[in-house]
C-alpha cells in the first residue's frame, strides 16, 4: 500500500507538469487545429530561461537578501516570460504566414520549428546536461506514514493547481477569455462579432507557452538537470494528456495530465519500468483507436 | 506616401523583428550569436519581401502551380533521362573511392525509404511520422533471423518486407479511418514504441548494444563484401523499387490515390474505396521500408536501436518534401541532396540540424510542393 501511495504522489507530481504543458497543446489546437510539435521545446526554453535567471541571480543573491521563495518566484517568472516570448515569436514567424495553406504544411513547419529550437539552444548552451540551481527550501523532506514527499513535489502540485484554477477563471469569466473560447469554437463567427482573431491567436500562444515555461522551471528544480532535448518526450506525453482529456478542452487537459501521470507512475511500478516511456504511447494509440474524442470529449472526432 | 510613413513602415517590418529576435535570443545565445541571429533574420526578411514581390512564393492565391519540370517533360526526356541516370549510376562507382561509394550507397538506401514514404505523403497526403520503424523492423528481422536461426540475406529480404507489411497492417487498419493529424501522431507513437521495444527486449535484440556480425549477402556464389559490389546490389533493389512505384503511379490505383489526395470526399463520392486504397498504400510503403531495412542491416553489418530514432523519420520526410511530393525524380534528388550535402559540409557539423530545420520551414513557406513537385494540394 505504501508503494502504491508513493507512486500516486510521484504520479501526481509529473501529472501536474504534463497538465500544465497539455494546456498549451489543447488551447492551440482548439484555435488553429495545429498539433504544435514545438510546444515541448518551448517548455525546454522555459527551463533554460529559469536556470539562466537563477544563475545570474545567484551571484548577487546575498547582496539582495533574497530568500529561497524569492529565488523560486523569480526563476519561475523568468522561465515563463522567456517561453511566452518564444511562443509568440514562433507563431508570428512560422505559423502565421501559413494559416491559409494545407494542414500538412503547417504540421511539417511545426516539426521544423521543434528541431530548430532544440539545435538553437544546443548551440547556445552546449549539448551536455546542465545542473539546475538547487534551493534549500525545495529539498526538505516530509515523511508521512512512510510515504516520502519533498517540498518540491508539493510546490509543483500546488502551483499547477493554482495556475489551472486561474486559467479556468480567466477563460470563463473575463471578456478576453471568452473571446478565446469563442474563437476556438468557431473562428469565422468570432470574427463576425468583432473578435480580433490575430490577437486571440497570439494571446493563446503567449499563455500556453508561458504555462509550459513555468512547467519547465518546476521540472528543472525537480530533476535537477536540464538538456536541450528534454522537450521532445515530455511534449509528446503532454500531447497524449491533451488527447486523453479531449483535445481542445481546457479542463480535459488538466484531468488528462493528472491521469496520464498516475497511469505512468503506477505502470512503471507494477508492470515494467523499462517500458515506462512506452506507456504514454500505448495509451495514446489505444485512445485514438477506441475513443479519439478523449475521455470526456464529444466534439472533434 | 509621406517620408514619415515610409520610415515607420520600414521600422516596423525590418527593424523591430530583428531587434525583438536579438532581445529574446540574448539570454540563451549570448551577445554575439544573438547578433548573428538578428542579422540573418534581417536578410531573411529582405529576401522574403523580394520573393513575394516576384511572385515566387507558393502561398499566393493561385491554387495550381505550374509544373516546374513541364518545360523538359517531353517524351524523349522521360525515356532517355532515366536511361542516362541509370548509366551514370552504373559507371559512377569506378571514379569514386570507398568512402564516397559508402556515402552514395547510403543515399540510395535513403532514396528507397523516401520513395516508400512518398507513396503515403506525396501520393495520398498522409503523414507518417514513424516510417523509420519499418526500416528498423526490416533491419532487425534480418539481424535476429541470422543470429538465431542462420537465415540468409535472400530469405530475410522477403521475410523482412513481409514482417514490416504485417505489422503495418495492425497499425493501418484501425488508424486510417481517423483524421489526418491523428494518423501522424499514431505513427509517431508507433515508431517510438518499436524503438523502445528494440531497446528493451534484450533476449531477442540484445538491447541497446545491438546485434553485430551480420553478414553481407551472396549473389551467384560471390559474397558482396566490398563496397562497390554492395553498391550494385543496392542499385538493383532501388531500380526495381523505382520501377514498381512508377508503374503503380500509372495504374488505376495510382490515379485513385491522386484523386484522394486532392479531395477525399469527392473521390469517395465517385465510388473510390478510399479506405482500401489508403490501406494498400500504407502496407506497400511499409514493405519497401522493410526491404530497405534488410539492406541497411547487411550494409552496416550491425544494427542498434540508435539508427531508428524519430529524427530519422523526419529526415526521410524532409527528403520527400525537399524533392517534391509525388515526384519520383524529385524524391530521389531530395534524398541524394540531404545525404551528400552534409558530407560536404563536415565543417558545419553543429549547424547541420539547424540548417536542416530552417530548410524545412522555408520550404513550407515558399514551395510547399517541393522543388520538383507537381501540384500543391489544398485542404483548406
Amino acid at each position: 500500500m505504501r508503494i502504491f501511495i508513493q507512486q500516486v504522489v510521484n504520479g501526481l507530481t509529473t501529472g501536474s507538469v504534463y497538465a500544465l504543458i497539455a494546456l498549451g497543446y489543447t488551447m492551440v489546437y482548439g484555435i488553429i487545429e495545429l498539433i504544435n510539435f514545438a510546444h515541448g521545446d518551448i517548455y525546454m526554453v522555459g527551463a533554460y530561461g529559469g536556470l539562466i535567471a537563477l544563475t545570474l541571480l545567484g551571484t548577487v543573491r546575498s547582496a539582495l537578501h533574497l530568500s529561497g521563495i524569492g529565488m523560486l518566484i523569480t526563476g519561475i517568472t523568468a522561465g515563463m516570460l522567456l517561453s511566452a516570448a518564444y511562443g509568440f515569436t514562433v507563431e508570428k514567424f512560422a505559423y502565421k504566414p501559413l494559416r491559409q495553406s494545407a494542414r500538412l504544411s503547417l504540421l511539417i513547419t511545426a516539426l521544423g520549428v521543434s528541431i530548430f529550437l532544440q539545435n538553437y539552444v544546443m548551440i547556445g548552451q552546449g549539448a551536455s546536461d546542465k545542473t539546475y540551481v538547487s534551493l534549500r527550501v525545495l529539498n526538505s523532506n516530509f515523511i508521512v506514514d512512510g510515504v516520502a514527499m519533498t517540498a518540491n513535489q508539493i510546490i509543483i502540485f500546488t502551483v499547477a493547481m493554482a495556475i489551472m484554477l486561474a486559467l479556468d477563471l480567466f477563460v470563463n469569466k473575463t471578456m478576453t477569455g471568452r473571446a478565446m473560447k469563442a474563437a476556438s469554437q468557431d473562428s469565422v463567427a468570432a470574427q463576425l462579432v468583432g473578435i480580433n482573431i490575430n490577437t486571440v491567436i497570439s494571446l493563446t500562444f503567449i499563455i500556453g507557452s508561458g504555462l509550459a515555461g513555468i512547467a519547465g522551471v518546476l521540472v528543472g528544480f525537480y530533476y535537477g538537470i536540464v538538456n536541450f532535448s528534454i522537450g521532445y518526450l515530455v511534449g509528446i506525453k503532454a500531447f497524449t494528456a491533451a488527447v486523453l482529456g479531449g483535445i481542445g478542452d481546457i479542463r480535459g487537459a488538466m484531468v488528462g495530465g493528472l491521469v496520464l501521470g498516475l497511469l505512468e507512475s503506477l505502470g512503471a511500478a507494477y508492470i515494467s519500468s523499462d517500458y515506462k516511456d512506452a506507456f504514454a504511447f500505448i495509451i495514446l494509440i489505444l485512445l485514438l483507436l477506441i475513443k479519439p474524442s478523449g475521455l470526456f470529449g464529444s466534439r472533434h472526432s | 506616401m509621406s517620408i514619415k510613413s515610409i520610415f515607420l513602415s520600414i521600422l516596423k517590418s525590418y527593424l523591430i523583428p530583428p531587434l525583438w529576435m536579438f532581445a529574446i535570443a540574448m539570454p540563451i545565445m549570448g551577445i554575439t550569436k544573438s547578433f548573428v541571429t538578428a542579422g540573418l533574420l534581417l536578410i531573411g526578411l529582405l529576401f522574403y519581401r523580394l520573393l513575394k514581390r516576384t511572385g515566387f512564393t507558393g502561398t499566393s492565391n493561385h491554387h495550381y502551380y505550374k509544373d516546374t519540370l513541364s518545360k523538359y517533360r517531353n517524351k524523349y526526356f522521360l525515356k532517355y533521362g532515366w536511361i542516362f541516370a541509370l548509366l551514370v549510376s552504373i559507371i559512377l562507382p569506378f571514379f569514386l573511392n570507398n568512402y564516397e561509394i559508402d556515402v552514395i550507397t547510403s543515399a540510395m538506401l535513403y532514396a528507397m525509404l523516401a520513395l516508400g514514404l512518398n507513396l503515403l505523403v506525396g501520393n495520398l497526403g498522409l503523414l507518417n511520422l514513424g516510417y523509420i520503424a519499418f526500416y528498423g523492423i526490416g533491419a532487425y528481422t534480418y539481424a535476429v533471423l541470422y543470429a538465431k536461426f542462420g537465415f540468409s540475406f535472400w530469405d530475410a529480404v522477403v521475410i523482412g518486407g513481409m514482417m514490416a507489411s504485417l505489422i503495418s497492417m495492425v497499425i493501418a487498419l484501425p488508424t486510417l479511418r481517423l483524421k489526418g493529424d491523428y494518423l501522424a501522431i499514431v505513427t509517431l507513437g508507433f515508431g517510438e514504441i518499436v524503438r523502445i521495444v528494440f531497446n528493451n527486449w534484450d533476449s531477442l535484440t540484445n538491447g541497446p548494444n545491438g546485434i553485430m556480425g551480420i553478414p553481407r549477402p551472396y549473389l551467384f556464389g560471390i559474397q558482396l563484401s566490398t563496397g562497390i559490389r554492395f553498391f550494385y546490389l543496392t542499385l538493383g533493389f532501388a531500380v526495381i523499387q523505382t520501377y514498381i512505384i512508377y508503374r503503380l503511379g500509372k495504374s488505376r490505383s495510382g490515379r485513385y490515390a491522386l484523386a484522394i489526395r486532392e479531395n477525399e470526399q469527392a473521390s469517395a463520392m465517385v465510388g473510390i474505396n478510399t479506405y482500401k486504397v489508403k490501406t494498400l498504400y500504407f502496407i506497400l510503403s511499409a514493405f519497401f521500408g522493410g526491404i530497405a531495412g534488410v539492406l541497411f542491416a547487411s550494409k552496416q553489418m550491425f544494427v542498434s536501436p540508435d539508427s531508428f530514432t524519430f529524427i530519422e523519420s523526419v529526415y526521410v520526410l524532409a527528403m520527400v518534401i525537399l524533392g517534391g511530393m509525388g515526384s519520383i525524380a524529385g524524391v530521389i534528388a531530395g534524398a541524394f541532396t540531404l545525404v551528400v550535402l552534409p558530407e560536404l559540409l563536415r565543417g558545419f557539423i553543429i549547424y547541420r540540424m539547424l540548417i536542416f530545420a530552417l530548410l524545412l520551414i522555408t520550404m513550407m513557406l515558399f514551395k510547399p510542393e517541393g522543388l520538383l513537385g507537381k501540384k500543391a494540394y489544398h485542404d483548406k
